[in-house]
This record gives structure tokens, sequence and C-alpha cells, in this order.
């Protein structure tokens, strides 16, 4: 019998043995890494946000706003306000599952020993953040981006919280990118300013005159911190928007201007709105020719907030900001003199809101049609003083100079400029004021404030 | 490995036995004396059996005292027990058409009626017969418990198969494949780039499922195992059932003689169904319609399509009427369908070769398709080569089989592309000739670009020429199988198997066409895939008295499988014409493989009281090296056990009731997860809003990862699939009536998913094991002998049926979670696991309804309100299927046909809302007219009340087409679900069998037969063929119908030869 257990032992061990041998060495993938580099978490934030800034959401937010408008298909559901909870999920989850997520990774594997990388990852987090709070109102953030601790749910922030938090981070990424001591230090990885930390700086300086100036209708609205922060910005930023940050495209497939790529797959879904055309042609704006093509009689012509079945004829996106490689800017010098010009406006300082904006009309129509505007141009709209500036004409004019960014439906939720009659053949009344909550936060996050009216009106628009 | 020291000590335990064997011979015959090939021998209550060759004859080897078991298709059985006789005759009575003895797990031959549970047997010969190139397609309607949903009529497109249902939410729920008791990779593989940030299941083309590569003329019997009872002894990948292929084997051969067999035919394929067309209106905008508010009827507007150049265009068809004025290029109606399609043809050749003698037998096979589709430059080219060899030599036996296919084909785009054969040919307005060029071919134009209506569509004939996808599976397959008889109680079997293939493939786009940019792209595909499997079984068996028998099974197996899928891509072609990556200025590259291992220990025991009582238990431990640390060290058990009485033992032999047998079951199986889902990974991200291809890495000559948006587990914990069944089998009239019906409730549960998590987490699912699902259902097979002739040569009537009926139920998600999205799909339509819903409902937008349900009119448009919450709109699945065959047979002419009936199991008809907007369907022809849709308008009272009056305001007909029924703006999708129940013609075939008289002595059997496939058909979906599945076999979402290829029905014309 002994020598029965013995051999009954032996066997045992052997088949143990052989089994965990046969089945041990194979629970790693070999088709993806388990460590990245901060190099590689970079590209990756900065690829997605160049996504989000150039995609869906830019696209809608000039839809609404009538820059363009939506003809077919999608895009006409957003031009008649058909805009439902399933519609944005893919822009949402890009924003954190893509720039937000791994911005935070990057901050923490770059750490105190790379502050630099970390700085950057800040700034790419606040400026996604307040894409999503500027949409979609209370969002989360202070709990959010916790599922690697197997946290699967995430409370949502006020906008007030939000606001606060994207001032702490900016203020708190200059810090990081004035340290010199770094262990490595972002160089072609990253495609916006390749590693030029006083451009990033000027950034986050530039994004904080934004988020403080999106406060515009809030009794705490401070111009002078406003414009604190854009003098310090402006002092990098320059009128040839060297320092501008912009999404970097090229002719690649997969590196393509988004605009460029949609309107080559879903040709005709988008022409230019009849609002904006007939903005700048009224008043011979010599970027008419560059944001737009033209239509099929040789002139320029948008599509009207009714049923149009010449569509196609109309004029569609021109080559300034749809061409393959075209950059779409994210942050830009043009912007802070707007900005400046609102918060002198504001402050009740109409001289230096005049010359700040007639400095962006001129420097914007320089950058887009690479000449500077005709005397006759600058005579009827770019020669404001103190008596003839108005916030109407600050914002119709940064309406111009913004086409293509969510900004510019912020700014019209802020001020009402221009001024815009709502499509009547909408599915709500009015133009939208924010997006639904996404699906997949109604469906899978218990703690999701949900919000389905987008006329609702959000914290700052208050 | 508790429970292998378990098994190991039980087998030691039985050492020690030994009984004299003895072998005995004999010969099998019918009533008249003629004898019967391929007849089973069976030593009873035990799986030792033979199969006699072609002059009758068989041989086995028994233990004194035991009884043999004589047995075949269409003969009633015989028990005759072993005397001191070694030769033993039988001649059999015809009798039913019942099949007595069933090849059930790990290839074992069961006597049918000591089975616990439901397994059904299909002839090889039927599968054959229905002339279908794909074996899992010969098998739709033909046993209950399954449902076959081809995805289209073009060659080598997939066929899905389900057993009882769906059992599991995102792994696989098709069943394991066996042949010839090794496992058959039955995958079907979407070519789908790294970067592809999309379901490659919506687009590309029809792919092969690959059970494709086994010849239908080399089957001899498809058993389906329907449930984890069934099919607990092949571990983890037999949860959703098991598909038993076993192959023609050769025998004995008198005088050593060689016999031939050979058949041959050719199938004419036609398309069966398309969506209807309106041909009195021509491409345009804004015409041939009333306004809304007035009676003119406006002007419309012509494209500015322009005759050969490459841009602009409306898709649109609500242009004038055609020929209304002087424009010539409006000046005819064309049928484009009957311009495109064509017929297809499929010629199908084999030729068997066996011969045998007492102890060794051989069969050499070859068989050779040649498919040409309906869709032009569409085809299929399979050889396939096998060879089958059994040799025994005193107690030790080797059987070995070996199997080559080579199958390649030309497929064309199907789905939601640019590229798509129907996408571009249904919204094709009637006024544009396809062939009207000014280039070579009249598809194309003078530059050899493609001759297009609108610039972004793709000409269907120009784009099956110019952008061909062409695959090539090369596949060796076969085991060897040793068997040692250690003594009349004991032997030893041993099998180790190898599947192993390459599938190449090469897909262009020319320079020009439109589902790419249009510089034109190769794609090159090649996908790898080897399993090794190997089997050892312990037999014992044993009669403990002279009633009761037992046996027990202790096996071990080790598999090991490999898939590799490397992608590559060049675009920017610069030289025509020129398909080679060297062409190509833009290139990516990406790859994937996984390896999976799986140990496992399982036992079956057998205990067999008189022929009454029969009682199976099985068990198994499976190791599986997907799981985390713990879980792989300590694996998982899963137990079984089902019970067979035959109580017609207990009461007198009487003619009404000759066989009653009720049977019960309970079984588990558990499956492991898939691959590298423990931790947590970096991933090549992409990024994308679903409209265009988006952003992805490399990136500026930058990689990038980012973490990968699907968070690891390292504590998944099996998958559970328990199952009861229970059923009740009885024969009348001298088994002339056949009633066999079962009841089965199965269980799943801790299903393996990436579990949806809110992206605010930073991710967007968790591996985890979540929720309930449960099948239950009833199959009812039914056959009878209407007419039964007492002597052969005279009238018989068969008439059988099988009925299935499946009710699946999500019971649970996780908390909180109420819905599940399957599968990424449309933005319009997705198919969801909801609790409390069948799995698999459609869910998508629906229309705002009121209490009473009427729909909510919009005042100002006259058009219905869309809800804002989208909600389920539809169940894919049908509340029944049923088929019915009516067999007659004469004098050699056998006369047979096969009715197909589904009911219920909805349809998105995707195609048919878009080009209801596009206004090329028939129904929009009626556009002369205002339309008033049907629904409420509501007001809101000053007190708070809201009041509904009938929708009073008339709209044109371009709106109601585009904005109601079509998939136009503010449109909801719920417009599209349509019911897709059908009654078909599955088969019907004319086989004549020629006398021996008339044949000569040279023949040893020669018949021709005609098979009509698919020729009638009974349905209100108003697209292609209801059978359809844009997501093919390789997709867990079904019932999606998004320009689809239309389905076919054929005509089959064929001979059979035996020399």
């Amino acid at each position: 019998m002994k020598k029965i257990s013995f051999i009954l032992l032996f066997g045992v061990a052997l088949v143990t043995q052989g089994c965990k041998s046969f089945l041990d060495g194979n629970e790693i993938s070999p088709n993806s890494p388990v460590s990245a580099t901060p190099a590689l978490l970079l590209s990756t934030v900065e690829v997605s946000t160049f996504a989000n800034f150039s995609g869906q959401l830019s696209r809608s937010s000039s839809i609404l706003m009538q820059q363009s408008q939506g003809v077919l298909n999608q895009a006409e559901d957003v031009a008649i306000y058909t805009i439902l909870e399933g519609d944005n999920t893919n822009e949402w989850s890009s924003i954190y599952t893509g720039a937000l997520n791994n911005s935070k990774a990057l901050m923490d594997l770059a750490g105190d020993k790379s502050p630099n990388y970390r700085g950057i990852a800040k700034i790419l987090y606040a400026l996604n953040l307040g894409l999503a709070t500027d949409i979609w109102g209370d969002v989360p953030n202070s709990d959010a981006l916790k599922g690697l601790t197997g946290q699967i749910d995430a409370k949502y922030d006020s906008q007030e919280a939000i606001y606060a938090a994207i001032q702490a981070m900016l203020s708190d990424a200059i810090v990081d990118l004035g340290k010199t001591s770094n262990l490595i230090e972002p160089g072609d990885d990253d495609y916006i300013f390749k590693g030029d930390t006083d451009k990033w700086i000027a950034t986050a300086n530039a994004l904080k005159a934004r988020y403080a100036n999106h406060l515009s209708k809030k009794s705490n609205y401070s111009p002078t911190t406003v414009l604190a922060n854009a003098n310090a910005a402006l002092a990098t930023m320059t009128a040839n928007g060297a320092a501008d940050a912009k999404c970097v495209f090229t002719a690649a497939g997969n590196e393509l201007n988004q605009w460029y790529a949609y309107n080559d797959q879903r040709g005709d879904y988008i022409k230019m709105g009849k609002f904006f055309i007939d903005l700048m042609a009224n008043t011979n704006d010599p970027r008419l020719a560059k944001y737009a093509t033209k239509d099929a009689a040789g002139g320029y012509s948008g599509s009207p907030l009714a049923n149009d079945p010449t569509s196609k004829d109309r004029s569609a996106m021109g080559t300034y900001f749809g061409t393959d490689a075209a950059p779409i800017p994210l942050v830009t010098y043009v912007e802070l003199k707007f900005i400046q010009a609102e918060a002198m406006f504001r402050m009740g300082n109409k001289i230096d809101a005049a010359t700040a904006f007639n400095t962006a009309v001129i420097d914007n129509i320089t950058q887009v049609t690479g000449a500077a505007p005709t005397a006759a141009y600058i005579a009827a709209s770019a020669s404001e003083t103190d008596a003839t500036i108005t916030l109407e004409k600050i914002m119709t004019q940064k309406y111009i100079a913004m086409f293509t960014q969510p900004e510019v439906w912020t700014d019209w939720r802020r001020t009402g400029f221009p001024t815009l009659a709502a499509d009547t053949r909408g599915a709500v009344i009015d133009i939208p004021r924010r997006f639904p909550t996404p699906l997949t936060e109604r469906l899978y996050n218990p703690k999701a404030t949900v919000i389905s009216n987008i006329l609702t009106k959000m914290w700052w628009d208050n | 490995m508790k429970k292998f020291t378990l098994i190991l000590s039980m087998l030691l335990l039985l050492t020690g036995y030994a009984l004299a064997q003895r072998t005995i011979t004999g010969v099998v015959t019918d009533a008249k004396g003629a004898a019967l090939a391929t007849a089973t021998v069976l030593e009873k209550g035990t799986t030792n059996g033979a199969i006699t060759d072609m002059d009758g004859k068989y041989s086995i080897t028994v233990p004194e005292g035991s009884t043999l078991v004589f047995s075949m298709t269409g003969f009633d059985a015989q028990e005759i027990a072993v005397g001191a006789s070694k030769s033993i005759s039988v001649s059999l009575a015809e009798g039913t058409v019942l099949k007595d003895v069933v090849v059930t797990a790990l290839g074992i031959s069961r006597e049918a009626k000591s089975l616990g549970y439901g397994v059904t047997q299909v002839k090889g010969s039927d599968v054959a017969g229905s002339g279908e190139v794909n074996a899992v397609q010969g098998l739709a309607a033909k046993a209950s418990g399954i449902q076959v949903i081809g995805s289209g009529g073009t060659p080598g497109a997939s066929s899905k198969i389900l057993i009882r249902g769906n059992s599991t939410f995102t792994g696989n729920n098709q069943p394991l494949f066996v042949v010839d008791g090794v496992p058959y990779d039955n995958q079907t593989s979407s070519t789908s780039a790294g970067d592809n940030p999309f379901n490659p299941n919506l687009q590309g083309v029809n792919n092969s499922n690959r059970a494709l590569d086994i010849n239908p003329d080399d089957i001899e019997t498809i058993s389906v195992l329907k449930g984890p009872s069934a099919s607990a002894l092949y571990g983890t990948r037999a949860s959703s059932g098991v598909v038993l292929i076993t192959t023609k084997r050769g025998a004995k051969k008198k005088n050593g003689a060689i016999a031939v067999d050979f058949s041959s035919s050719i199938s004419v394929d036609e398309v069966n169904k398309l969506p209807a067309m309106q041909r009195e209106y021509a491409q345009g905008t804004g015409g041939g319609a009333i306004n809304a508010d007035t009676t003119a009827k406006a002007a419309g507007n012509f494209s500015t399509f322009d005759n050969n150049t490459l841009t602009g265009g409306t898709p649109q068809s609500w242009g004038p009427r055609i020929g209304s004025n002087g424009d010539a290029r409006y000046a005819n109606a064309y049928n484009n369908y009957d311009i495109y399609f064509k017929r297809g043809i499929t010629y199908n050749n084999n030729i068997a070769i066996s011969m045998g003698n007492d102890n060794t037998n051989i069969r050499f096979s070859y068989g050779n398709t040649s498919q040409s589709g309906i869709v032009p430059n569409t085809n299929l080219a399979r050889n396939t080569f096998r060879v089958n060899a059994d040799s025994k030599i005193d107690k030790l036996s080797i059987r070995t089989s070996a199997a080559f296919t080579s199958t390649a084909g030309t497929k064309a785009q199907n789905g939601s592309n640019l590229s798509g054969v129907m996408l571009t040919l249904a919204r094709m307005p009637a006024s544009f000739n396809m062939l009207g060029g000014n280039g070579e071919n009249g598809y194309d134009t003078q530059s050899g670009d493609g001759y297009r209506y609108q610039g972004n569509y793709d000409n269907p004939l120009w784009s099956v020429y110019n952008n061909p996808f062409k695959d090539e599976v090369n596949r060796l397959n076969g085991n060897i199988q040793l068997g040692y008889e250690v003594n009349k109680w004991f032997n030893v079997s041993y099998r180790l198997g190898a599947d192993s293939y390459s599938d190449t493939r090469k897909q262009i786009f020319a320079i020009g066409s439109n589902t790419i940019p249009t510089s034109g792209e190769i794609q090159e595909n090649a996908l790898n895939h080897l399993e090794v499997n190997s089997d050892l079984l312990l037999n014992f068996k044993k009669d403990i008295t002279k009633d009761f028998t037992a046996g027990l099974t202790l096996g071990n197996n080790l598999n090991h499988r490999f898939d590799k899928d490397l992608f590559t891509r060049g675009r920017t072609l610069t030289i025509p014409n020129f398909y080679n990556m060297s062409n190509a200025t833009e290139r990516y590259v990406s790859e994937s493989q996984a390896t999976k291992r799986l140990a496992g220990f399982f036992f079956d025991a057998n205990f067999a009281f008189k022929n009454m009582l029969y009682l199976n238990v099985t068990g198994r431990q499976d190791y599986s090296s997907t799981f985390g640390a713990k879980r792989r060290e300590s694996g998982f058990f899963y137990p079984g056990a089902n019970l067979s009485f035959v109580f017609t033992e207990l009461i007198p032999k009487n003619n009404i009731l000759s066989f009653g047998k009720l049977r019960a079951s309970y079984a588990q199986t558990g499956i492991e997860p898939s691959p590298y889902t423990t931790r947590n990974y970096y991933t090549s991200r992409g990024f994308t809003d679903g409209f265009t291809d988006g952003l992805s890495f490399p990136y500026g000559g930058q990689n990038g990862f980012g973490l990968s948006t699907t968070l690891g587990n390292q504590n998944l914990e099996p998958e559970l699939v328990t199952a009861y069944e229970a059923g009740i089998n009885l024969r009348f009239l001298g088994n002339r009536i056949n009633l066999d019906v079962n009841y089965y409730n199965q269980t799943s549960s801790n299903l393996l998913v990436a579990r949806p998590i809110p992206v605010t987490t930073g991710f967007d699912a968790q591996r985890a094991n979540i929720g309930k699902m449960r099948n239950q259902g009833i199959e009812i097979e039914l056959s009878a002998d209407i007419i039964k002739a007492k002597e052969q040569g005279k009238f018989n009537w068969n008439l059988s049926g099988n009925f299935t009926r499946n009710r699946n139920e999500v019971l649970a998600l996780a908390p909180g979670v109420d819905e599940i999205d399957l599968e990424a799909a449309f933005e319009s339509i997705g198919s969801f696991a909801i609790v409390g819903q069948p799995y698999g409902v459609l869910y998508a937008t629906k229309w705002l309804r009121n209490p009473n349900g009427d729909l909510i009119i919009n005042p100002a448009t006259g058009l219905p309100k869309v809800d804002p919450t989208r909600g389920k709109v539809g169940n894919p699945y049908p509340d029944f299927t049923a088929g019915i065959r009516n067999t007659l047979s004469w004098k050699g002419v056998t006369v047979g046909a096969l009715l197909d009936i589904r009911k219920g199991g909805d349809i998105w008809g995707g195609t048919v809302a878009r080009i209801n907007r596009f206004g090329t369907s028939a129904a929009s022809g009626d556009r002369n007219r205002t339309y008033i849709v049907e629904g409420v308008v509501a007001t809101t009272l000053p007190t708070g009340e809201v009041t509904y009056a009938a929708n009073k305001k008339p709209i044109s007909a371009n709106s109601y087409f585009s904005n109601y029924l079509g998939d136009g703006s503010a449109s909801a999708t719920e417009n599209a679900i349509f019911d897709g129940s059908w009654i078909r013609l599955r088969e019907v075939s004319l086989t004549y069998d020629v006398p021996a008289k008339l044949i000569g002595p040279a023949f040893r059997n020669l018949s021709v037969f005609a098979t009509g496939r698919n020729l009638w058909l009974s349905t209100k979906y108003p697209g292609v063929d209801p059978e359809t599945s844009l997501t093919g076999a390789s997709s867990n979402v079904g019932g999606f119908d998004y320009f689809n290829m239309p389905s076919t029905k054929s005509y089959v014309l064929g001979l059979r030869v035996g020399f």
C-alpha cells in the first residue's frame, strides 16, 4: 500500500507540476504594454485634444451658431436642435478616457521629477475639462478618473467648483513649467510647442483669462483678473500667432484636419450658414474667400434656417480651416485681444477696448488672408473709438475670428451676440444652451446629474 | 488538483479484473437477405461497437456472456445474446426511421434510448443533398433547437448557428464544432486594422465561417448536442452546445475490390428577393411631389450631376418624372437590379475511393466546388482532400483522419460603406444607366474611374471589378487515435489532433474609390490559427450482475489554441492598377495574437439497469491559462447527471405504444475568460467622433500609448451555464410514429463581460462577472410513416417535423446597470441586453407617444416628435421556428419537400428606411399626393391639462418618406422595425435511384437528383430575404439589415454513381 501511495503522490505531483507549466507563461498580453512613458502619454493627450476640439463638438457648435448649417442626416439633426442623449457619447468618452485620464496618468508618472511634463498635462487637463463643462454644465472632476482604484462611478461637481479647479490647475501648471530641473523633457512628442515651456506658460495664462472671462454674467466677474492673465499671456503671444496653441494635422490619412476629413467623407452634410456668409459678405470681409468656397453660381451663399433643396450648391468650408493639414486653433493671440477688448469694455475703459478690438480684427485678417485689410475695410470695420465701440461689435468680430472654435457658442450664451434667430423647425423653441447628459452617464453612473432639456442654462449662463 | 487525485485513485482501485474475450463475426442483412452496409453492432451497455462493411460483414470482440445490439437507420434493432457460436448473422426488419445509435460526446456511440438528454442526428446526405456549399447552412430547418442564420447569398458568406438561443452576453454564442473527435475551428474573422475605430462587422465583405472548409459530401452524420447536458465532457467551449461531425470511413470490400463513388452536380443561383423600387421618377430633389400646402406640383430640380464628372450629384430620387422633359439623361428608366445581378453557377464534384480488408480500411476523397456568385466577380473555389484510415492489429487499433482544404474566393463589399454593392445599387436612381459611362466598360469613364450618379458612391459594377477582396485559406487538420484493449473491462485510448490554417486576404480599393480617401488603398491581412488537442481516455466497464452494468471513463484533455492576425495597409497609391505595398506612400501595420491553454480532467460514469434505467454522471475539472493567478491555480469544477427511464419495459409489449422513455438531466458548464483580461494595459489609442476615421498613431512620426479604456480584473471567475432538461420519447404503432418532446431551462450566471462603466471614471468598461440570463424552451420532433410499404419498392410516405420555441430573458445585470450595449453598432440603433427583456433586443430612437400610444405630432411640421430617450424597438429572435419535411418514395423515386417556418424575429430594415428617404423605394413612387401622419396634436390647457386632437396637417410625399418612413432628420428608427416572419420552401428534391437490373453489374448504384432551394418564400418583410444578417456569424448582433446582400434561390441537378 505504501508503494501505491508513493506512486500516487508522485503521479499527482507530476501532473500538478506539468499542468502548471503547461498553463503558465500565457497570462500577459503580447499585444499591449503594461507601462508607458511620459512622451507616449503626452502625444496621446494632445492627439485626443485635437480630436475633441476639431470634431463633432466643433461642428455642432458651429452649426448651432449658424456659422455652418447642417443640411443632411445627422448634421441636419443638429441644425434643427434634435440633439439627443446618444449623439455625443463618443466625444464625451474621448474627453474623459482620452484626454483627461491620460493627462492624469501623465501627471502621476512625471511627478516631481519631470515637472514640465506635469505642467503641460495640467494645462491640457484644464483645457479639456473646460470644454466639457461649457457644453454639459456640471460634470465629474474631483471624484472622476478613479477607475484604476476600482471605483466605477463618479460624483458630479458643480460648474462653479469646476471653474475653481481649472484656475487652480492652471496656476499649478505655471509653477511646474517654471521649474528647470527635469529628469526628462518634452520634445517632438509635444506636437503643439515642441517642449517650449514659455509658450505653454502663455497658454496657461491665456486660459486663465478665458475662463475668468466666461464668468461675465456672474456677480464676482473680475475684469481686472481677466486682464492681468491676458497681459501675462500677451508677453509671449504675438500678432503673428507663433505662440498660438493649435491642433496639428497633416495630409496623412490618420492625421487629417477633422473638418476636412468630415467634409471629405460626409460631403454635403454641412454647408456654410446663411447668417455667417451674409454677415461677412455685407461687410466685404476679406476672410470670406478663405473661410468659404464659392457656391455653384460662383458667388457666396450659405444655407438658410429652412429646408434647402439646393443646399449642395451652397458654399462649403473654405481653405483656411478646411484643408487636410490646416491647423484648427485652440488658444490664440487673437482670442486674447478680443478678451482684452471685452474686459476693458466691461470695466468702462472704452478707449483701450476699441484699440484692442481694432488690433484683433486687423491682426486676424492679416493672419487669415496673408495681407493687411484694405483701408476701406479698416475704415468700415476696424477703426472703432471709445464713442463707437460696443459689446456687440466686439462679440460679432470675435465670432468671425473664432470660426470653428466651441468658444463661439459659449460667448453667444454669455453675451447674446451676435443676435441669432432660432430655427423655427427646431425640436426645441430656442437655440440650445447645452447638450443633454450623455446616454452612457444616464445608464451607468448612478451618481450622474441627468439633464435632458437642452434649453436649461448652466451656472455661468444665469 | 484534488479532483485529479480522486480520479487517479479510482483508476488504481479498479485495476486487477479480467475476463475472457471472444471475437464474433457475422453478416447483417435486410429481410430479403440483401447485405446491409454501415449497420451498427454494439456490445450492449458499452461503447464497444463495430460497423458492417459493404457486404454486411462485421467483426467484434466482446466478453463472454454479453449481448450484441444490431441496428441501422430505417430498421428495427435486434438484440442477440452471445452464446457458444462465434458467428452471429441477423436479418433486420425494416422498421422505425429512428436513429437508434447516436454519436455523443468524445465520439462515443451510444444507444439513443440510454441518453438522458436531447440529441438530434442529421444524416450527412441530408446536408449534402441541400446543395449548400456551407455545411452549417445545410442544417437549416433540419433539427429542433437550432437556428441557422445566413448572412447573404454571395459565395462564402457566413452562416451563424445558435443552439437553444444565446447563452452568453459578449462571448461566443455559437456551438463548438468537433470533427472526428477533435475541435474544429468555426470562427468568422473580420479584417480590421488596429486603428479602425468602428465595428468591422458593420462593413467590409461577408466573411466566411470556417466550417465552410468541410466538404459536406464527406460527412457521414452530424450530431447536435444541445446543451451543457450533452456536452459537459467537452469543457468550457461546449456551453453553447456541440456540433459533432463524423466523416465517412472505409469498409471491407469483397475480394479486396475498390469501391469508387462519384457525384457531380450543378446549381444555378438567382436572387430571390430585393427591396422594391420605383422606376418613375428621376434623380433630383424637390420635384415630383405635391407640396404640403398647395396643389401645385413642384417642378423639381434635376441633379447637377454631369455625365462622367466625378463630383456632385444628389443621391436622391426626388426629381421630375422620367421622360417628362427633353433632357436625354433622364429620358429612360432602367431596371438596375436586372442589369446588375446575374445567375450564379456552382459546380460540385466529388470522388471517393474506399477499400478495406478484415483489419484495415481506408477511404480517400477529393471534392471540388467551383462557384460564381449572383454579384458579378464574386466566386469561391474549394478543393478538399481527405484520407480516413483504420487499422486493427490484435488489441491495438489505430484510427487516423486527415484533411486538407484550400478555399479561395473573391468577395464584394457589403453593408455600410460607399463601395457596398447594395448601398450604391438600392440608392441608384432609375434614371441612371450604370453602363452609360464613356469608358471602355460602360461602368467607367474614359479616365478609368467609376461612372457614378453621385460623387460619393462608387458605381457598384466598377466597384466589384476594381475593389475586389480576395481570400485564400489553406487548412490542414487531422488526428490520430490509438486504442489498446488491456483486457475485457479496461481499454485505453489516446487521441491527438491538430487543426491549422492560414487565411490570407487582400483587399484592394482602386484609386478613385470612395470608401477611403480616394487615393487608393491595399490591405493585406494574414490570419493564422493553430489548435492542438490531446485526449487521454481510460475506459472501464463491468457487468456487475446480469441486469446491472457499470462503466467509467476517466479522461484528460489538453488544449492549446493560438491565433495571430497581421494586418498591413498601404494608402495613397501612385501607379494605377499596381497593387503591391511598394506602391503606397503611407503604410500601416497592426498585429495581435492570443494563446489560450486549457487542461481538463474528467470522468463519465454510466450505470444501466436492465434495458430500462440508465444513469450517467459526469464531472470535469478545468484549468485555464486565461484566469488570474488564483483561479488559474485552483481550477474549477462542474458536474452533470442524466437519467433515462424506458417505462415501456414495465408494461406488456403492445402495438399502440411500442416504446416510451422519460429522461431528465442536470448539467453545468463553466466558461473561462478571454485571454489577457485580467490586468490593465496601455494601448495605441485612436479618437473618433464616429463620423470620420479619426486620429490615430503613429502620429506626426511619434508613437502614442494611453491607458486602455477597459479595466482588467485579476479576480474573474468562470461563467456558469446551468441547465435542466426533461423530455419524453414515445413511439406508436410499431414505431411508425415517433414523438420526441423536450423542455429545457438553462441559466447563465456570472457572465463574463466588459461591463460598461461611466467614462468619467477614465475607463468605459471593466472586466467582470455580472448578471444572469435564462433560456427556456420546448423542442418537438415528430416523425410519422403515414404510408409504409410492407415490401421494398412500394409507395412510402413519411412526414416529419420539428418545432423550436426558445424564450430568453436577461434576469440581471450589474447593480445599477440595466442595459448593456452588446457590440458597437450604429448611432441610430444598437443591440442590447436589458433586464427583463430578451437578449439582443434592438434599441433605438422611438416616436414620442401620448398615454394612449398615439404618435404626438409637431403641429408646425406635421411630423411626429422623437422621444428624447431611446428604448427597445424590437426583438430579433423568433417566437418559434419549425421545419416540416415530406418524403414520398416509390420504386426508387423519392420526392422530398422541406418547409421552413419562422414566426417573429424583428429586423431593422435600415435599407428600406434609407431608400424611402432617397425616393428610390417603390412605396415612395406614390408621391403625387400629400400624406397625413396618423397621430395627435397635443394642446396644453391653461389648467395644465393636456388634450389631444387628431393630426390633420398634410405633408408632402417627400417629407412623409424622408422624415416619417425614412431615416431623414428628426425621424425615429422605430419606423424601420419590421416583422421578419417567413414561410419558405427551403428544399424540394426529386431523386431517382436507378434499379440494379437497369444499370448492370459494373455499377453498385446510380442515382440522379434535382433539388430546388428557396424556390418559394412568403414574408411581409419589405427588404431582402429576411434570413439576413449584416453582422454575420462573427458578431452577437442580430437583426440588422443595412444594405445587406440579397439571398438566393437555387436549382440543383446532379448524379451519384458508385462502381
